[in-house]
C-alpha cells in the first residue's frame, strides 16, 4: 500500500515503576503526497506519535504499516535504512554535526546510503543537494559554518537533508518552533512547494498558522486522537485566513 | 551541599571518575616508592662504601714479577700516599671449582662472573656476613656472596671443591657475605672467603694465578674522599711507570658507579610516574573544561544571582579534589610496601645504616602529588572567569566554539566511506582536542621502541664484532686450558689451540682455532711533540689475533695493521693522546722496544673503547700474556651456531662452547635477557595504559557528542556506522601519533641509545628491525585502542534519539 497506516498503536513508559499509557490505540492514516498536521495539548503524546511512525522508537502495541512494509517486522539496521533512504526528518532545534559546513550536513545521508558510490553517484548527489539549496535559497550558505547561518537559514539546510534522499514522508516537529515569524513562513513555504512534488509531510506544532497549511490537521490528546479537520490542498481550495478560521473554529470546538 | 555535587558528579561518571582515580593512584604508588628508593639508595652506597672501607684507588696488578717494584713505587716515590695496604687473591676458573650438594659433585656456574679467592684481616675492600657484622672462618669453611649461592641453587652446610695445580681442597659454605668491593653483578667479580691458613696453600701453589690489589688511602682520612685532581695524578704518574703486570686501577667513584644501577629501575618508575601524572592532568583538564562547558548556563546563573566567582570554583574543585586526594592517599598506603619491598632489594646486596624506608617522602610526595594537582585543576577553572552572566542565560549556549579550523570537504573526499571521513575530519578540525591522546600514544610507541631497539642492537653482527669477534665463526670457546694450565704467553696459546683442534679432528671436526690474545702493552711516542699527553708512558691494552682468523676486525680510518710493525689503535685512544695515522710509537714487546707505525682507527668495546690492536705477524710469544679472549672456532657444518653449540657441549664437555649472543651477553650482563624478559609485560602495561585512557577519551566524547549521535541516528545511520566513525578516529589518532613518534624514535636512537652503548667505549649503529618497530608493535598497541575505543563505543547502542535535546 502506497501509505502510512497507523492502526490501534499504543506507546506505553514505565517510569519510576509507574505505567504511564502515551498512546492509546491510535490510528491514522497518511497517503502519500498528503501534508497532515498533528495539533494537541503539551503532553498530549504528538511527538511520541511522530516518533514511533517513523520507527525511531519502539511501539507497545499495535502496528505501523509504512508504504507496505509493517515497523514492527524490521530489525533496528532495517528501520535505520528505512529512516536514511524513504524517511525525512526536521526537528525544532536545527541538528547537525558542528564539524561539517553546512553542504557537507546536507548531503552525509545521500553518501551515508550509497556506500560505495561512483563519482557518477556522486555528481548526482552533488547536483541534487545544489537544486535544492537553490529551491530553498541557501545556496550561499553551502561553505558555511553550522554557526555562521540564521536560524531560518539553518531549518532550510534541515530540511535540504531530509529531502536529499527522495524520501517518501517527512516528518517535521514543530519546524517553526525556533523561528521568527518571517523565517517560519519562509520554512513553511518550503515544505508546502515539497508537499506539491508529491511528498507526504506528517507535521507536528502547537502553531494554528503552520497547521491551516496542512491538507488535513489532526487533535490529540490523552494519547488518542480525538478529531481531524480536512482543510484540502494549500494553495487549491480556500483562502488562507478561511483556513486560519477553520482551524481557530475547531480547536475552540475542541476546547483548545 | 558539596557531598550532594560530590555524590551526583561520582554517579553521573562512574567509569571516567574510576579510571582518573587509578590514574592518580598508580603515579603516586610509582613516584612515593620510587624517590623513596633513590633517596636511599643513594645514602646508602656512601654509607657502605665507608663502612667497607674502600680505598680512593685500587690498583689491580696481575702476577708476581713486578708486584714489589709497584709497592716500593707506591709506599716510597707516588706522591700524596696517605696509606696503602696490599692483598692478594688466587684467580679461580670455572674448571677448577666443583659443588657438592645433597651428596652429588655438580659443575659450578659462576654466571660469567670471574672468581677470586681471599681471605679475611684487611684494611680495605672489607666484607662482613649478611648482618654487617665481621665474621671468622675455621679451616674447611668458606664464605660466598648470596649471588652465588642462590644461582648454583646450594645452602649453608654444602660443599664447594676448589683445585689449582695440586691443591684440592673441599669447603663446606658456612655463610653468605657482603662485599661492597667484589659484591655487585656489575662489576663482573666476586669472591670467596676462606680461612688465612687455607688461602697461603692456594696462593703459595706455583700454578695459580694471582690477582693483587693494592689499596691507596690518598685522604688519609676515614670517611674523607680524595679529590678527582688527587685521584687523576696518581693514576696519570702510574701508569707513567710502565709496569706490564699493572692491568688498571679502579677509584672509589667506579664502585660507587656500580651500585648507581641498582637505581636504574627506580628511575624508570619515577619517568612513568611522571608520564602518569602528567597525564593525569591533561585528563582532568579536559574533563574540568567539558564539565564547565556542559554547566556554562548553570555557572552564569549562579553569578547572576551573586555567587562569588571562588565560590562557584570550590563546588567544581570539590570533585578533584575528593578525588586526588583519595587517589594520592591510597597510592601512599600501597607505596609503603612497595617501598619496603625495594628497599629490602637493595639491602640485600649492600649494609645500610637504616634498612627501613624513610617512609616521610613517600608522605612528602604524596603531598607535592595532590598540591600540584590541585593548583593544576584551579588553574583551569580560570576559564568560568570568561563566563558571563548575562550570555550565558540569555544565549543558552554551552561557551564552546565550533569553528573549524582545518576540516575536510565530504564532497572533495566522497570516495571515502562517511565513518572513515567523518573520522578524519573530527581529527583535522580540532586537533588539539586529541592532544593527549597523541601524547599518550605517541609517548607510548617511544617507550616500546627503546627496549626493542636496544636489544635488536645487543643481538647483531656489529655488537659481536665490538667485541672483537667474528660474528661468522662456527663457535666460540671461552677458555682452553686444562685443569691445572695457565697459557702465559702466545706460544702456549698456540700449543692449545693445536691440542683442541686436534681432538676436534678426531671427532670429525675440522676446524680452525684463533684466539684473541690480550697484553697490556707500554707505549711511548718517539720525538713526541713538546707538553702533548703522549709524551709519557702508558698501558694499554693490546689484542692480537693468534691463528688464522685475523682479518675480519673493521676501521673507521685508515686500514688494518698487516706488517710487523703496524699497529692500530681505538679512536679514545687516539683522541686522548693526540696521535694520528702515520704516527710511530714505541712499545715494549717481551723486554724489547720495537716502533710501531698507526695505520688504522676503530671503535670497540675492549676495555671500555680505549684499547689497540696489534697485527697478526708480529710474534708475542716472548711478552707476558694477560689473558686470552674467547676463542673462534671456524669450520664449516652447515648448521646454526646455537646448534653447533648443544652439539659440542655433548661432545666435548669439558670445554665451554658459547655463541655470539652468549658472548656479548657475557660481557654486557645479563641485560639482553632482563629486557628480553621485560619486553612482555612492558608491552601489556603500555596497552593497558593507552587502552585505560582510550577508553576514558572517547567516554567522555560520546558524552559530549550525545546530541549528534542521537541525531545521526535519526537520519538513519546505523550504530556500526556510528561506532566505526569513533573507532576510526581514534585509530587516525594513532597513526597521527605514531607518525609524529617516528623521527622522535629515530632521536631517541641518536641522542639516548647510542650514548647509552657508547658508556661500553665505542659507537655502534642502532638496529632497527622495521618489522617489529613499525608493524607488530605499533599492531599491538593499535588493536589495543581500536579494543579500547570498541567497548567504550558500546554506550552509542544506548543514546536514544531524545538525546538530541542534549545538542545546543
Amino acid at each position: 500500500m502506497k501509505r502510512l497506516q497507523v492502526q490501534n498503536l499504543c506507546k506505553t513508559y514505565i517510569v519510576n515503576k509507574r505505567q504511564n499509557n502515551v498512546l492509546r490505540n491510535v490510528n491514522l492514516v497518511i497517503e502519500e503526497g498528503e501534508m497532515v498536521g498533528i495539533m494537541g495539548p503539551s503532553g498530549s503524546g504528538k511527538t511520541t506519535l511522530l516518533y514511533t511512525v517513523s520507527g525511531m522508537d519502539t511501539v507497545t502495541a499495535g502496528t505501523v504499516d509504512f508504504f507496505g512494509r509493517e515497523l514492527s517486522e524490521l530489525d533496528s539496521n532495517a528501520i535505520s535504512d528505512l529512516r536514511l533512504n524513504e524517511m525525512g526528518f526536521v526537528f525544532q532545534q536545527m541538528y547537525m554535526l558542528k564539524n561539517l559546513s553546512i553542504y557537507d550536513n546536507i548531503i552525509l545521508p545521500a553518501y551515508q546510503s550509497q556506500s560505495g558510490k561512483s563519482r557518477t553517484e556522486r555528481k548526482k548527489i552533488n547536483d541534487r543537494a545544489k537544486v535544492l539549496m537553490q529551491k530553498l535559497g541557501i545556496s550561499e550558505t553551502a561553505d558555511n559554518d553550522v554557526n555562521e547561518v540564521s536560524g531560518g537559514q539553518l531549518q532550510r539546510a534541515c530540511i535540504c537533508r531530509s529531502m536529499i534522499n527522495h524520501p517518501k514522508i517527512i516528518f517535521a516537529d514543530e519546524p517553526t518552533g525556533a523561528l521568527n515569524k518571517q523565517n517560519s513562513i519562509e520554512v513553511m513555504e518550503e515544505l508546502n512547494r515539497i508537499n506539491e512534488e508529491g511528498t507526504s509531510i506528517m507535521l507536528v506544532t502547537h502553531d494554528m498558522k503552520v497547521a491551516s497549511r496542512c491538507q488535513r490537521v489532526l487533535y490529540i490528546e490523552d494519547g488518542d486522537i480525538k478529531d481531524e479537520i480536512t482543510l484540502g490542498k494549500w494553495g487549491e481550495t480556500t483562502d488562507k485566513r478561511t483556513r486560519e478560521r477553520q482551524i481557530n473554529d475547531w480547536l475552540i470546538q475542541l476546547g483548545w | 551541599m558539596f557531598w550532594r555535587i560530590l555524590a551526583k558528579d561520582i554517579r553521573k561518571r562512574k567509569s571516567i571518575n574510576v579510571i582518573l582515580f587509578l590514574f592518580i593512584t598508580i603515579a603516586s604508588v610509582f613516584l612515593s616508592s620510587s624517590v623513596n628508593n633513590i633517596m636511599v639508595v643513594g645514602s646508602a652506597v656512601n654509607y657502605y662504601m665507608d663502612y667497607a672501607n674502600i680505598p680512593d684507588i685500587s690498583v689491580v696488578v696481575t702476577g708476581k714479577e713486578e708486584i714489589n717494584q709497584i709497592e716500593d713505587w707506591i709506599e716510597n716515590q707516588a706522591a700524596g700516599v696517605q696509606n696503602v695496604d696490599k692483598e692478594s687473591f688466587v684467580m679461580m676458573k670455572d674448571i677448577n671449582i666443583t659443588i657438592k650438594k645433597n651428596g652429588k659433585e655438580q659443575a659450578f656456574d659462576s654466571e660469567s662472573l670471574t672468581v677470586y679467592l681471599g681471605s679475611l684481616g684487611h684494611e680495605y675492600a672489607r666484607v662482613y656476613d649478611e648482618n654487617g657484622e665481621f665474621f671468622s672462618l675455621q679451616p674447611g669453611e668458606i664464605a660466598v656472596s648470596r649471588n652465588i649461592l642462590e644461582q648454583n641453587k646450594l645452602k649453608l652446610g654444602d660443599s664447594i671443591i676448589l683445585k689449582e695445580g695440586s691443591i684440592q681442597k673441599k669447603f663446606t659454605i658456612k655463610l653468605t657475605i657482603k662485599d661492597a668491593a667484589f659484591g655487585n653483578e656489575m662489576s663482573g667479580m666476586t669472591r670467596f672467603i676462606v680461612n688465612d691458613s687455607d688461602f697461603k696453600q692456594f696462593l703459595q701453589e706455583g700454578k695459580a694465578e694471582l690477582f693483587n690489589l693494592f689499596y691507596v688511602d690518598l685522604s688519609g682520612e676515614k670517611g674523607h674522599e680524595a679529590s678527582a685532581k688527587e685521584v687523576q695524578s696518581f693514576t696519570k704518574e702510574l701508569s707513567n711507570q710502565g709496569y706490564s703486570t699493572l692491568t688498571n686501577a679502579l677509584t672509589r667513584s667506579t664502585y660507587r658507579l656500580v651500585y648507581s644501577f641498582d637505581m636504574i629501575m627506580a628511575a624508570l618508575l619515577i619517568l612513568i610516574g611522571i608520564c602518569l601524572i602528567l597525564i593525569a592532568m591533561l585528563v582532568l583538564r579536559f574533563t574540568l573544561v567539558f564539565t564547565i562547558e556542559e554547566d556554562y548556563r548553570e555557572i552564569g546563573i549562579m553569578k547572576a544571582i551573586g555567587f562569588r566567582q571562588f565560590d562557584i570554583k570550590k563546588i567544581y574543585l570539590v570533585k578533584y579534589l575528593f578525588l586526588v586526594v583519595l587517589g594520592a592517599l591510597l597510592g601512599l598506603v600501597i607505596s609503603i610496601p612497595v617501598s619496603g619491598f625495594m628497599v629490602d632489594s637493595v639491602a640485600a646486596n649492600m649494609i645500610m645504616e637504616d634498612e627501613g624506608a624513610n617512609l616521610w617522602l613517600n608522605v612528602l610526595c604524596t603531598l607535592a602529588i595532590i598540591l600540584l594537582v590541585l593548583l593544576f585543576c584551579y588553574r583551569c577553572t580560570h576559564k568560568m572567569n570568561k563566563i558571563s552572566a548575562i550570555a550565558a542565560i540569555r544565549g543558552g549556549q554551552i561557551g564552546e566554539r565550533y569553528s573549524r579550523k582545518a576540516g575536510i570537504r565530504l564532497s572533495k573526499w566522497g570516495r571515502l566511506p562517511v565513518p572513515f571521513f567523518l573520522g578524519l575530519n573530527d581529527m583535522m578540525s580540532h586537533l588539539r582536542r586529541y592532544l593527549i591522546l597523541i601524547l599518550t600514544f605517541c609517548l607510548s610507541f617511544i617507550l616500546i621502541t627503546v627496549p626493542l631497539n636496544t636489544l635488536n642492537t645487543m643481538r647483531s653482527r656489529e655488537m659481536v664484532e665490538k667485541f672483537g669477534l667474528n660474528p661468522d665463526s662456527a663457535v666460540y670457546l671461552k677458555e682452553i686450558e686444562r685443569s691445572g694450565e695457565l697459557y702465559k704467553n702466545t706460544a702456549e696459546l698456540k700449543t692449545g689451540m693445536k691440542r683442541v683442534e686436534q681432538e676436534l679432528e678426531k671427532e670429525g671436526y675440522a676446524a680452525r682455532l684463533t684466539g684473541m690474545a690480550i697484553f697490556f702493552l707500554s707505549f711511548r711516542i718517539p720525538d713526541s711533540k713538546e707538553g702533548a699527553e703522549g709524551d709519557s708512558r702508558i698501558n694499554i691494552m693490546t689484542i692480537q689475533p693468534v691463528g688464522v682468523n685475523t682479518h675480519f676486525l673493521t676501521y673507521q680510518e685508515g686500514e688494518e695493521p698487516i706488517l710487523d710493525n703496524e699497529i692500530a689503535f681505538s679512536r679514545q685512544i687516539m683522541e686522548q693522546y693526540g696521535w694520528k695515522i702515520g704516527d710511530s710509537v714505541e712499545a715494549s714487546i717481551g723486554g724489547e722496544n720495537k716502533t710501531l707505525l698507526i695505520t688504522g682507527i676503530y671503535s670497540d668495546y675492549m676495555q671500555l673503547g680505549q684499547s689497540a690492536r696489534m697485527n697478526s705477524k708480529l710474534n708475542c710469544d716472548k711478552e707476558r700474556m694477560f689473558d686470552c679472549w674467547n676463542i673462534m672456532v671456524d669450520m664449516e657444518t652447515g648448521k646454526s651456531q646455537e646448534q653447533l653449540v648443544q652439539e659440542l657441549k655433548k661432545r666435548f664437555p669439558e670445554y665451554q662452547w658459547s655463541d655470539a649472543q652468549e658472548v656479548v651477553d657475557q660481557n654486557v650482563g645479563s641485560i639482553q635477557q632482563s629486557l628480553d624478559d621485560m619486553l612482555l609485560p612492558m608491552t601489556g602495561m603500555l596497552s593497558g595504559l593507552i587502552m585505560l585512557i582510550t577508553l576514558l577519551m572517547e567516554k567522555l566524547f560520546i558524552v559530549r557528542e550525545k546530541g549528534e549521535i542521537a541525531m545521526m541516528k535519526s537520519v538513519g545511520f546505523r550504530n556500526r556506522s556510528i561506532r566505526l566513525w569513533q573507532v576510526m578516529r581514534m585509530v587516525y589518532v594513532a597513526i597521527i601519533s605514531m607518525l609524529i613518534a617516528v623521527p622522535v624514535s629515530l632521536l631517541s636512537n641518536q641522542w639516548v641509545l647510542k650514548p647509552i652503548f657508547g658508556i661500553m667505549g665505542a659507537e655502534v649503529k642502532i638496529q632497527v628491525d622495521a618489522w617489529q618497530v613499525y608493524g607488530v608493535y605499533p599492531g599491538i598497541l593499535l588493536a589495543g585502542i581500536i579494543i579500547a575505543t570498541v567497548i567504550a563505543s558500546r554506550s552509542v547502542k544506548k543514546i536514544n534519539i531524545q538525546e538530541m535535546n542534549n545538542m545546543e
